[in-house]
């Protein structure tokens, strides 16, 4: 191939490019005018549209059209991405007295070379349909390197179309008689898309209030930070009606980037010329409503594996006065799954241990409105070794109603291993590690040590399910099968009878509910529930 | 009117029939199965004391007493009460009883005082007075069993603190300071001495705090009530030194609150 036919190539491939996006111009002008042009949201894209080039690394690009229009006055983030491969042209080295060319890397990115003017870098800027940008382009934000894929600007649209160019080449060319050969031939495409961005926005911490009730407007925008307010109005409430009794607290200067207003009637805040990168724009709030203000009930956690503490909260968005008049725990199945009572009215933040999937409701008073809302407690699925231990309490009719949070598979306590407390199926429980340990049990053994202080305690027996229960020939309600009672020896001393009666006259202290004495079973294991 | 007497006799259906399952339920405790004893208990004590019809606590309170006498027999032949009768059911039973607030079961509650529920001892001392002499009787008995002594003592001690209805009499107490006294002197179970430890300072009767402040001090005051074992002689003077200097005294008592909660499956 010679360098002639090669350049040739290159022009018809550019042509080609050229005429391609004319074309894409035609088109758009076309929709544009017979069409309204499709509107566009915070977040929308806009584009993309190829970055024009040459073919080779001498030749600048003027100015060209992109078609993507900007809306005046909104903010726009202007992204430029895309690599560009740097081909070394064997040709230009064909020829003597052509000057070496440095080493340049072999692609270059939106933000052009890392020289002087940044040569190949695009550039871009605001015109209209059919003139170019008359002033200063978009500056793109650092790092500007070689290496950068994407390149991005913010820029308030003056309204008008975006328009790209390549002003800025590598100078490495060799020419003379019947030759023309650059240094390096280039491939690749670049392009530029224009993102919607939001305009700032007076955000209220409340949409609904009783009158007289506070509302709090932050002024945010989520792209950019806020810097201060300028010249103008700053804050102000517009009312949606007749009248205007609402107020800004202090006056809400305009050093202020918050803003009270004590609101009487519906209506909105407006604040002039917020500062965000640089950029002046109005900001608005939503509307604000008379009305019930909002009231929400949460459980912390919302979602628990077994019975757990749940914090319940409730709270009424409003800086007007508000009492609870019910709480009310309903669980999905039976009764109760509460512990150790029911919220109070008292309590508007209360935490309570849940043992049951349910819902809790809570009714709150404030001026005229009477509110309710609810939050749910769930639980996580079941594992099937646990829906059979459920069963078995329905099979056995054992006066306990457990849920699947009832169960873990670990757990224990200081001094007490969980399969000790779990037990295994010589004492009554096949589904190990699967299990039920109330922590009454675990309470009361690891006070039960303390206080016996002669060393360890070793369990025959803690949980049974109500079928190893059975095996065990253990009495059909058991608490046992609560989760609530252990068999104990001491580990460390010889099981007489005085010994029994140490362990147990220390474990009387912690106050269990039942207590069996030596003389009860054949082996004398000390038996206890809590 | 027609209405008035449809609803009249509705409702008198609907009682009887619930007096009728009363009825089945007394004779499945007294009369039932192992699983059928244990599942009638359980369905009464789900009714609540309040809504037992007096068959039905009248049965409750004849199966105690006769697991009372069980455990005494059991213990006279030296064999473990489980031979006869699970002892968790006993106790079972006992709590069911406790929860009566039933004057009428003071006598078997106080025979139940080794049944191994702890409710008992408080039941009895929500009495007061009226539970004094029935306690009484089993502390005093030379023959009783160390461990229904000891829930006696403690149940005496809780009714001195002033858990019961009123203040006991000076009569009661009289009775009770002579309870004291005998558990404090003569051969005992180490587990009965420090129980009438605890009950002797409650009374702060002086001359018995004379005896606690001996066996605090003096380990032979220990080892001639019997206590032999140097490790048993020094927690006994222990347990004394702590009382005299105001230590607290457990367990404590709790109400029928309380208890009801204990007992509620959760």
């Amino acid at each position: 191939m010679t360098a002639r036919n090669s350049t040739n190539r290159w022009l018809a491939v550019a042509l080609l490019g050229a005429g391609i996006a004319a074309v894409y111009a035609c088109t758009d002008a076309t929709f544009d005018e017979k069409q309204p042009r499709p509107s566009f949201a915070p977040g929308d894209i806009i584009g993309p549209a190829e970055v024009p080039r040459e073919n080779r690394n001498d030749k600048p690009k003027d100015w060209s059209s992109t078609g993507i229009a900007l809306t005046a006055g909104l903010p726009y983030r202007i992204t430029a991405s895309g690599m560009l491969t740097f081909t070394d042209n064997s040709a230009y080295h064909d020829h003597l007295g052509c000057t070496p060319h440095p080493t340049i890397p072999s692609s270059v990115g939106p933000a052009g070379f890392d020289m002087q003017n940044r040569p190949w870098a695009v550039v871009a800027g605001m015109g209209t349909e059919t003139t170019a940008p008359p002033g200063a382009p978009l500056s793109f934000k650092p790092p500007l390197t070689a290496s950068t894929p994407e390149m991005s600007a913010l820029v308030k649209s003056p309204g008008g179309v975006l328009w790209v160019s390549r002003p800025n080449v590598l100078p490495w060319v060799c020419g003379g008689p019947g030759f023309d050969e650059p240094a390096w031939n280039v491939s690749g495409s670049q392009q530029i898309q224009a993102t919607e961005l939001e305009l700032p926005n007076a955000v209220p911490d409340k949409l609904s209030v009783p009158v007289g009730d506070t509302v709090l407007f932050t002024l945010q925008v989520s792209w950019g930070t806020i810097s201060f307010i300028g010249s103008g109005t700053g804050w102000r409430w517009v009312p949606d009606t007749t009248t205007n009794t609402s107020s800004l607290v202090n006056n809400c200067p305009r050093t202020q980037l918050t803003c009270k207003v004590i609101v009487r009637e519906k209506g909105h805040v407006e604040v002039q010329n917020v500062n965000v990168e640089g950029m002046a724009f109005d900001a608005r709030s939503p509307v604000i409503v008379i009305g019930a203000p909002q009231f929400t009930v949460t459980a912390n956690p919302g979602s628990i594996a077994s019975a757990q503490s749940v914090t319940f909260t409730a709270a009424v968005n409003t800086s007007l006065e508000w009492s609870l008049s019910s709480w009310t725990w309903t669980p999905d199945v039976g009764a109760g799954g509460i512990d150790p009572n029911d919220c109070t009215t008292s309590e508007k933040t209360c935490v309570r241990t849940i043992s049951k999937a349910g819902w809790m409701k809570a009714t709150a008073v404030t001026g005229p409105y009477t509110l309710t809302d609810s939050a749910r407690v769930s639980f996580v699925a079941c594992d099937p070794e646990v829906e059979i231990m459920i069963g078995e309490y329905q099979t056995y009719q054992v006066n306990l109603q457990p849920t699947c949070p009832d169960f873990t598979n670990t757990g224990g306590s200081t001094h007490f291993s969980w399969s000790e407390l779990n037990g295994g199926f010589s004492n009554g429980n096949p589904h190990n590690p699967w299990g039920m340990v109330k922590s009454a049990l675990t309470t009361g053994l690891e006070a039960t040590r303390t206080n016996y202080n002669r060393g360890g305690i070793s369990l025959s027996s803690g949980y049974r399910c109500p079928h190893g229960n059975n095996n065990v020939g253990g009495v059909p309600h058991s608490w046992h099968m609560h989760g609530r009672a252990a068999d104990m020896y001491s580990s460390e001393h010889p099981w007489t009878e005085d010994e029994f009666n140490l362990l147990k006259t220390a474990a009387e202290s912690t106050g269990p509910i039942e207590s069996l004495l030596w003389t009860e079973y054949t082996d004398h294991h000390y038996h206890a529930a809590w | 009117m027609m209405k008035i007497l449809l609803l009249v006799t509705v409702l008198c259906a609907t009682m009887a029939e619930a007096q009728q399952d009363q009825r089945a339920l007394a004779r499945q405790l007294l009369q039932g199965s192992r699983a059928e004893r244990s599942q009638a208990l359980e369905t009464t004590r789900g009714l609540g004391q309040g809504k037992m019809d007096p068959d039905l606590r009248a049965a409750l309170i004849t199966v105690l007493e006769r697991n009372n006498r069980t455990v005494a027999e059991a213990v006279l032949r030296k064999e473990p009460v489980a031979t006869f009768e699970d002892p968790e059911f006993i106790a079972h039973v006992a709590h069911v009883v406790s929860q009566l607030e039933d004057p009428q079961a003071i006598p078997a509650l106080a025979g139940a005082l080794g049944s191994g529920s702890t409710l008992v001892r408080d039941a009895l001392a929500d009495f007061g007075e009226r539970a004094v002499p029935a306690i009484l009787v089993v502390v005093n008995a030379p023959e009783t069993h160390y461990s229904v002594v000891d829930e006696g003592l403690i149940a005496l001690r809780f009714m001195v603190e002033g858990t019961g209805p009123r203040p006991l009499s000076a009569g009661a107490l009289d009775q009770i300071r002579g309870a004291a006294r005998q558990r404090l002197t003569g051969k005992q179970y180490f587990t009965t001495l420090w129980r009438a430890i605890d009950l002797a300072v409650a009374l702060k009767d002086p001359s018995l705090r004379q005896i606690v402040q001996a066996l605090a001090s003096d380990a032979t005051e220990v080892r001639a009530r019997g206590v032999t074992n140097p490790d048993l002689v020094a927690k006994t003077q222990q347990r004394a030194q702590q009382r005299l200097a105001g230590g607290p005294a457990s367990p404590r008592y709790r109400s029928h609150t309380e208890r009801n909660q204990l007992l509620a499956p959760r």
